[in-house]
């Protein structure tokens, strides 16, 4: 009877084998799971999804029970929904995933090397398109046009090197049909070598202010720094600019003024309108007070009060009504 | 007769028929000599020559020496009268646009515009002017309420007129009663203004000028669609993708979308939800208004939606009718379709010219 009610010692002994052993099948069978990987099957769509797990609290030891809803995947919305069906598709633009934030010399450096290309190809009459095509595999052309002078001549653009088969080498690299499309890690790696171009840069040098009354050359030189950078300019910018300097300008990372009185705007004000007044700081009574003279007075009887000079926030700063 | 007449030059016309008729060969009655006084018709036209020879015209049409006309020779006949092309106008400059393809929104090529069309300055009075007119023309106008005439009931007298203590009262409908009629409350009516086209559309080119001084104004070369290899169910996400990547969503100001013709997939891919209060239905399927963009045809645009959003991304074809249909300011030689046949030629040589002649540049 007593066996049969609470189990004798064998069937107990039986029975905790039974479940070590089902234990270490379950463990087993997890571990030949995780070997093999979810099961795959294919929706009606055409779409394949990973069948999910089915856990149970019980049978896994690590599973902890979650209270509220943060990072756990909702299931069954609209947007759920949507998001499965979606095939993925990836976006390829023209400029690239990340705009490359650049000091002022390093948008000359890259500046003076783009006009050089273009210019090269202008001065052979190739189609200045072929600046923004792919280059030949391996092809370096910031090392040929770091040599480059750009000079006016007769008012176009000339570009002159000491090198005599540099102008060649640039040419060769640039492809005259597209072909492949454009690599963006190519693009990436073409700026950060320009950039680390050991090249002096000045923003007084002579090529920044060769004409550019061409607008075929503007529009090219723009459109490659666009391709390399992802900075875009606005058109009446390119179609006002006359020299490089113009573009530069609308490049380069403007200094924001700190205050709004050191904006343009502000600054010429005080010759514009004379009776207007534009200070740095809030005009408080004291400044009212030191524009007449009065407040080295006021400070010296307040000192000599023992009272305090500035500030409000003392309960006997300010007089009370006391009922 | 009259093309012989014609071919007759204009000195012969006014001196007399002297050389008028030389060359031609006709049966002329004349003989070499004066016929005889006993010699009868029959005999003198005999004796007649067939070939004609000259002869003096009896008359002797001697008037008096008129200048004679210019001479009159196929080869220097004067030149039929030209069109007048009048000088080309100083003030109007030229200004670039930039032509981007979809949907890489690479540069592909550029154009030229006049700046009576895309450099005006800012006339904010003028836009504030055909706002408020679109705005008036968009009201409904449909309020309305029951006056007193209106009001269910009679138009009995509700209390005597004296002995009562209180006011006198007419009908019950009067609006100091609770439950009378509205006292001139709003009547459906027409809320539109008028507004000279000159003035609306000098405010439409205004509006296309600001958009283009603060590079907001982006020009697509043809009709912007999703290319058929993006399937149905991504689209929307890749529309999302694709004005993330150019700084042209939610973040930036969203962006307005100005085509032609509705192109289904660009509508489509820009799908809203509206949704209204607590308690009401949630409204979903707006087609081309997202929370990303809006997608309008250029029948549907008007000034207010080209300023409201952050930037205007036009296809040239829409951009091209806008400034067409709203030239109506300016003289026929400043239309757009003039100024380009007065420039003529590449646009880079009329640029060329233009900063020749402003004397910009070395």
């Amino acid at each position: 009877m007593r066996e049969t009610l609470f189990g004798s010692k064998k069937s107990g002994e039986v029975e905790k084998q039974e479940e070590r052993s089902q234990q270490k099948s379950g463990v087993l069978a997890k571990q030949a799971e995780q070997r093999k990987g979810p099961e795959k099957r294919q929706s009606r769509s055409g779409r394949t999804y990973e069948v999910a797990k089915i856990v149970h609290p019980t049978e896994t030891k690590d599973y902890v029970r979650s209270n509220t809803w943060a990072g756990l995947e909702t299931v069954g919305t609209e947007e759920w929904v949507r998001a499965k069906l979606d095939r993925g598709e990836k976006y390829n633009g023209f400029t690239p995933t990340k705009r490359a934030t650049l000091t002022n010399a390093e948008w000359m450096k890259l500046l003076h090397h783009v006009a050089v290309e273009v210019l090269i190809l202008h001065q052979v009459g190739r189609d200045l398109k072929q600046v923004c095509y792919p280059r030949v595999d391996g092809a370096k052309t910031w090392r040929q046009t770091k040599a480059f002078d750009i000079t006016s001549e007769n008012g176009a653009p000339h570009v002159t090197s000491s090198a005599p088969q540099a102008p060649s080498m640039i040419l060769q690299a640039v492809l005259e049909k597209p072909g492949s499309e454009q690599d963006q890690s190519s693009l990436a790696r073409e700026v950060k070598e320009v950039i680390a171009m050991n090249m002096v840069v000045n923003s007084e040098a002579s090529w920044m202010r060769t004409t550019l009354r061409d607008a075929n050359i503007r529009f090219a030189i723009t459109k490659r720094l666009v391709q390399l950078t992802g900075k875009r300019i606005p058109d009446v910018t390119i179609s006002n600019a006359t020299t490089l300097e113009d573009l530069f300008n609308a490049f380069k990372t403007k200094e924001q003024p700190k205050k709004l009185s050191q904006t343009e705007q502000l600054r010429g004000l005080a010759a514009r309108v004379p009776n207007v007044k534009v200070s740095s700081k809030r005009h408080t009574p004291i400044d009212k007070e030191k524009q007449v003279g009065r407040w080295k007075l006021i400070e010296q009887e307040l000192m000599a009060r023992n009272l305090p000079v500035t500030g409000s926030r003392l309960p006997q700063a300010k007089a009370r009504i006391d009922n | 007769m009259a093309s012989k007449r014609i071919s007759t030059p204009a000195k012969h016309l006014l001196g007399g028929f002297r050389h008028a008729y030389r060359h031609q060969q006709c049966r002329a009655l004349t003989t070499e000599s004066t016929p005889s006084p006993n010699a009868t018709l029959a005999q003198t036209y005999h004796d007649a020559h067939l070939t004609s020879t000259p002869t003096e015209p009896i008359l002797e049409a001697d008037i008096s020496p008129i200048p004679p006309a210019t001479p009159s020779s196929p080869s220097t006949r004067p030149p039929p009268p030209q069109q007048y092309t009048p000088p080309r106008n100083p003030f109007i400059k030229p200004t670039h646009l930039t032509l981007h393809a979809f949907p890489t929104l690479e540069p592909t090529t550029y154009t030229t515009y006049p700046s009576t069309h895309l450099l005006l300055p800012l006339r904010k009075d003028i836009l504030h002017r055909a706002i408020i007119y679109e705005a008036d023309s968009t009201r409904q106008g449909s309020a309305n309420t029951r006056w007193r005439d209106e009001v269910h009931g009679s138009g009995r007298k509700i209390r005597p007129q004296k002995g009562t203590g209180s006011a006198r009262l007419g009908d019950k409908k009067s609006p100091m009663l609770k439950g009378g009629g509205v006292a001139f409350g709003p009547k459906p009516r027409d809320f539109s203004t008028g507004l000279q086209r000159a003035v609306y559309d000098l405010a439409w080119r205004t509006a296309l000028s600001y958009r283009y001084a603060r590079g907001e104004l982006i020009v697509l070369e043809g009709q912007p669609a999703i290319p058929e290899k993006i399937h149905q169910d991504s689209r929307e996400r890749w529309m999302r993708d694709l004005l993330r990547h150019h700084r042209m969503g939610h973040a930036d100001g969203r962006t307005l979308f100005v085509t032609r013709y509705r192109s289904d997939s660009l509508w489509e891919s820009l799908r809203g939800q509206k949704v209204y209060g607590v308690g009401q239905r949630k409204v979903k399927d707006t087609v081309g208004d997202s929370r990303d963009a809006r997608a309008l045809t250029v029948e549907e645009v008007d000034v207010k939606d080209l300023l409201e959003l952050g930037r205007v991304a036009v296809e040239k074809g829409a951009l091209e009718r806008m400034l067409r249909e709203h030239e109506s300011d300016l003289t026929p030689t400043q239309k757009l379709g003039a100024w380009r046949r007065m420039m003529g030629g590449s646009a880079a040589a009329v640029v060329e010219e233009v900063y020749d002649f402003v004397g910009i540049g070395v």
